[in-house]
């Protein structure tokens, strides 16, 4: 029943949906006639009413899918493909969007909710544009709707409900499933609304104001789309295992297409607002900002981009194609039949080395670029149609192909606040001139002393450290000139100048926030290092400034799946580090999911990825990856997010609401800042880390079970052996009469036996020595303390120690007596 | 499809078309959106009250609500105002 209920509403969804359109084209044409006015309010409210349900009986589907999946409803055969009774609730809420049918509901919903939310509280402003943009919107949505209803159901019932379902896809189980999907869709959802208010103000002629009417909605798709990216990136980088953030995959590029165009609108409404013309460029901006949107779930769910047959696969794709291609004729159409009112709206630009140059050369730059990445995605299609032969535009393109014109961009970051307007412009560059050429070479020069010596590379940086400086500048200079007039405390003036102009300080942050990231893309992209090694147990390898020791593999069986993971200590020189313990989980259906391990740091993240093993463990193969500034990446991220809510921020009238929302914008900024770097991402420290051979052991006092207490100074002289162990252990229980068999044969030729004893109690031991016949001394480690100082992962674990005091060796697990014999031999000799 | 569907589809489909009526329902009843629009309602039917309540084509309003009414109606159906008798137009 529940199912069905989903059903019904959905098709009466579609129905009000193609109504809503209809009424409020009527309410338009009789708002023509004086006579007709108050008919025409009653078609326009009705078609309001409309528009509210839509959202209400959509978001009711959506509610009825999640129950679906909370209360294991496997006879809806999308639930059983996504969910299961054992994985856990926040799985199950973000299975909903899993698969192509929940996530064009969530999207439908979306659609409906921005629409019922820009035509309800539009700002006056907007208002004017309010009906016509209800039949874009409508028609919008019902094209959505239906195409959910009729191609990709959700609620189709399976005849025999399974018991249980297929489960959640493994990759799937992160909870950047809960934000990644539904951050892109508010931005790609989000930008029908500039779209319909643009054809709006286009029908209308009433081109003037457009874009401040609706910088509202602009700015919050643009920033879901980049959050929405942003979290694509890092879950990449957390998850799929490859070491890296991007590969200008098709199914990226889709969500980076619209984001371009998006933030050249941005830009453009700038100029269009000051009154500097540019009305076509943003008109364009937008509307391809939607066709680019159409297109980037139209490769997502048909496979086209891959090969030009997959499409007949799914016949999601022919339908998409055809909603492009009108949307496309419609609104091209629609600007070129306005091309009068349009006439004198040409970009004023002064010169190329002005404000308006500036941001004509933006506007341009983030058109090529959109023409490259689009390129470059369909050139395998394209070259295959044409020529027969597919070529892949890999990586390696995108970077030789993006990487100047990005390097362009950051440069006019850097120039344009140094430009000013007018006549003031050259004196501002000319008193800032040392703070920027400053900038321009500090950050090279930085980057050259810690490594990074390739010369474009180099130039990067130089552009970066200008542009840095520049953008610093300006908030140096805001403070000052405030603090001029109100004296203030430069704190205080600041955080007053981020307040009360955040479009301007937002826009700053969020450049920041860019240059940041340049960074962090140079670095990894420029100084890439990866290498495959096989390690056996205890072998050490010395890669790039770091030691790795392969301890040991372990093996666990963890709800649905088999977990098997490699400890792997981390030193710098003799300095213990981390243990990293990259893993790899084989599902149900071998599925295998790799789980890297993590070790940042600001210079560069050591990234340990596990291949593959043999089968006794002994020896096992790792990728090691060094991503050389990737953290200025992330944390360049959160920045231009902190700088576009900043922007977004209204300004409220109760001074409490204010409070509320910064608290919780600084709250998420926090929140991402501590699971990036704060949560240990496959690593455990464990203690001081293991000594290493020939390092000093570390001095211990212990307190022996007979009394008496001793330390490991006390027997310098002697060789000691140092065996970690517990009565409750099965593998050192194994050796315990080894190690007493060799302790008679060496207890008088100065060697010394130790037992300590990890988190057991007296009486359990003692009977466990007097078992085995255990004669040399042994004490309990109360507190953990010694077990802390020698980095045991595990036990048993036995060091030898020479006579002075120096680690001779060290046995991970249990010790056969012959090979202690061994290594006792060569120390005695 | 189950009754309970059924049930509940009809259900939410008679609130949504109640729900899409509303503003014609109220257009209906002459019922006037702000104070402002009610002021102007009363004088209107207060001159048109002044000309005459009894039009030539047999067609007659309500003098309280404005409301269509017949010709034989002795009190409004819509707010139930007694109607002036019928005299024929001087």
């Amino acid at each position: 029943m529940v199912g069905e209920i989903g059903t019904l509403l959905l098709g009466i969804s579609l129905a009000i949906s193609l109504y809503a359109a209809y009424a409020a084209w009527r309410g338009i044409q009789l708002s023509a006639v004086p006579a007709s006015s108050a008919r025409s309010r009653t078609w326009l409210q009705s078609a309001q009413n409309a528009v509210y349900m839509q959202a209400a009986l959509l978001g009711a589907a959506l509610l009825i899918l999640l129950v679906a999946f909370l209360s294991d409803h496997f006879e809806i055969s999308y639930v059983a493909q996504h969910s299961s009774m054992v994985i856990p609730v926040y799985l199950k809420i973000s299975a909903v969007w899993a698969g192509q049918e929940g996530s064009l509901l969530l999207w439908c919903f979306l659609q409906a909710l921005f629409a019922a939310l820009a035509t309800g509280c539009a700002s006056e402003r907007a208002r004017s544009l309010v009906p016509w943009t209800t039949v874009f919107l409508s028609l919008i949505t019902a094209f959505f709707v239906a195409v959910t209803l009729f191609l990709s159901h959700p609620f189709t019932l399976l005849s025999q409900p399974p018991l249980d379902g297929r489960g959640l896809n493994p990759l799937l189980r992160h909870p950047g499933m809960i934000f990644h999907p539904p951050a892109l869709y508010v931005g790609y959802v989000g930008l029908a609304i500039p779209f319909a208010f643009a054809m709006a103000a286009l029908i209308t002629r009433r081109i003037e104001g457009w874009t401040a009417a609706i910088r509202t909605w602009t700015l919050i798709a643009w920033l879901g789309l980049g959050l929405g990216l942003l979290l694509g990136m890092r879950w990449a980088y957390d998850v799929l295992g490859w070491g890296g953030y991007w590969g200008w995959d098709p199914v990226e590029n889709a969500g980076l297409l619209p984001w371009f165009t998006t933030t050249a609108l941005l830009h453009g409404a700038v100029m269009q607002e000051e009154k500097r013309g540019f009305h076509v460029w943003n008109m364009l901006m937008v509307i391809f900002s939607f066709a680019l949107v159409l297109f980037g779930t139209f490769a997502t769910r048909s496979g086209m981009i891959q090969s030009v047959h997959a499409y007949t696969v799914s016949n999601l794709g022919g339908y998409f194609l055809t909603a492009i291609v009108v949307t496309l004729g419609g609104s091209l159409a629609l600007l070129y039949a306005r091309r009068a009112a349009l006439k004198d709206s040409s970009p004023i630009v002064e010169g190329l080395l002005s404000r308006d140059g500036m941001f004509f050369l933006t506007l341009a730059l983030f058109t090529t670029l959109t023409v490259s990445v689009l390129v470059g995605s369909l050139l395998p299609t394209l070259t295959e149609v044409f020529s027969g032969q597919r070529f892949e535009a890999g990586p390696a393109w995108f970077d030789r192909v993006t990487g100047p014109q990005f390097a362009v961009l950051i440069l006019i970051i850097g120039l344009c606040p140094l430009l000013g307007r007018g006549v003031a412009a050259l004196q501002r560059l000319r008193r800032l001139r040392w703070v920027v050429i400053g900038g321009a070479m500090t950050v090279p020069v930085a980057a050259g002393l810690t490594g990074f010596t390739d010369v474009f590379s180099l130039i990067g940086f130089a552009i970066s450290g200008f542009a840095g400086a520049a953008t610093l500048a300006e908030f140096v200079e805001g403070v000052m000139t405030r603090r001029k007039r109100t004296d203030e405390a430069p704190l205080n003036a600041l955080w007053q100048l981020l307040r009360l102009q955040r479009r301007k300080y937002g826009g700053y942050l969020v450049h920041l926030g860019v240059i940041l990231m340049a960074l962090g893309i140079i670095g990894t992209r420029m100084y890439p290092f990866e290498m495959q090694i096989t390690l056996n147990a205890g072998q050490s390898t010395a890669v790039k400034g770091y030691t790795l020791i392969f301890e040991e593999l372990k093996t666990a069986f963890i709800a649905d799946y088999n977990a098997t993971w490699a400890n792997v200590s981390v030193y710098r020189g003799d300095t213990y580090l981390t243990t990293l313990q990259p893993q790899l989980n084989r599902y149900t259906g071998d599925q295998t999911v790799t789980m890297p391990a993590l070790l940042p740091g600001l210079h560069e993240d050591l990234y340990l990825i596990l291949s593959g093993w043999t089968g006794d463990g002994t020896s096992a193969t790792f990728k090691v990856i060094v991503n050389m500034l990737v953290n200025f990446l992330w944390l360049g991220g959160l920045i231009f997010l902190a700088g576009g809510g900043l922007a977004l921020w209204p300004r409220m009238e109760h001074r409490t609401w204010n409070v509320v929302a910064f608290s919780v914008g600084l709250a998420l900024l926090f929140g991402a800042g501590w699971a990036m770097w704060g949560m240990p991402h496959g690593s455990v420290d464990y203690g001081d880390g293991r000594p290493l051979v020939g390092q000093e052991a570390p001095d211990f006092r212990l307190s022996l079970l007979d009394g008496g207490t001793t330390s490991l100074k006390d027997l310098r002289g002697q060789i000691a052996v140092v065996n970690f162990w517990a009565s409750w252990c099965p593998s050192c229980v194994e050796e315990m009469p080894a190690l007493q068999d060799v302790w008679e044969m060496y207890e008088d030729k100065g060697v010394t036996f130790l037992g300590i004893t990890y988190q057991d109690d007296v009486s359990t031991v003692r009977s466990a020595l007097t078992q085995y016949g255990t004669t040399y001394p042994v004490g309990l480690d109360t507190g953990d303390r010694i077990t802390d100082r020698y980095g045991i992962t595990g036990i048993p674990e036995t060091f030898i120690v020479d006579a002075d005091g120096r680690v001779a060796h060290v046995h991970v697990g249990p010790i056969a007596a012959e090979a202690l014999v061994t290594q006792l031999e060569a120390l005695l000799k | 499809m189950s009754l309970g569907a059924i049930f509940v589809g009809v259900a939410v489909a008679v609130v949504t078309i109640a729900y899409i009526a509303r503003p014609f329902r109220a257009a209906a009843m002459h019922t006037p959106a702000s104070d402002v629009d009610r002021l102007i309602e009363t004088w209107v039917r207060a001159i048109a009250d002044v000309s005459s309540s009894t039009t030539r084509t047999g067609i007659n309003f309500c003098p309280q609500c404005g409301r269509q009414v017949a010709p034989d109606h002795r009190f409004c159906p819509g707010c139930g105002q007694r109607l002036p008798v019928n005299e024929d137009v001087a």
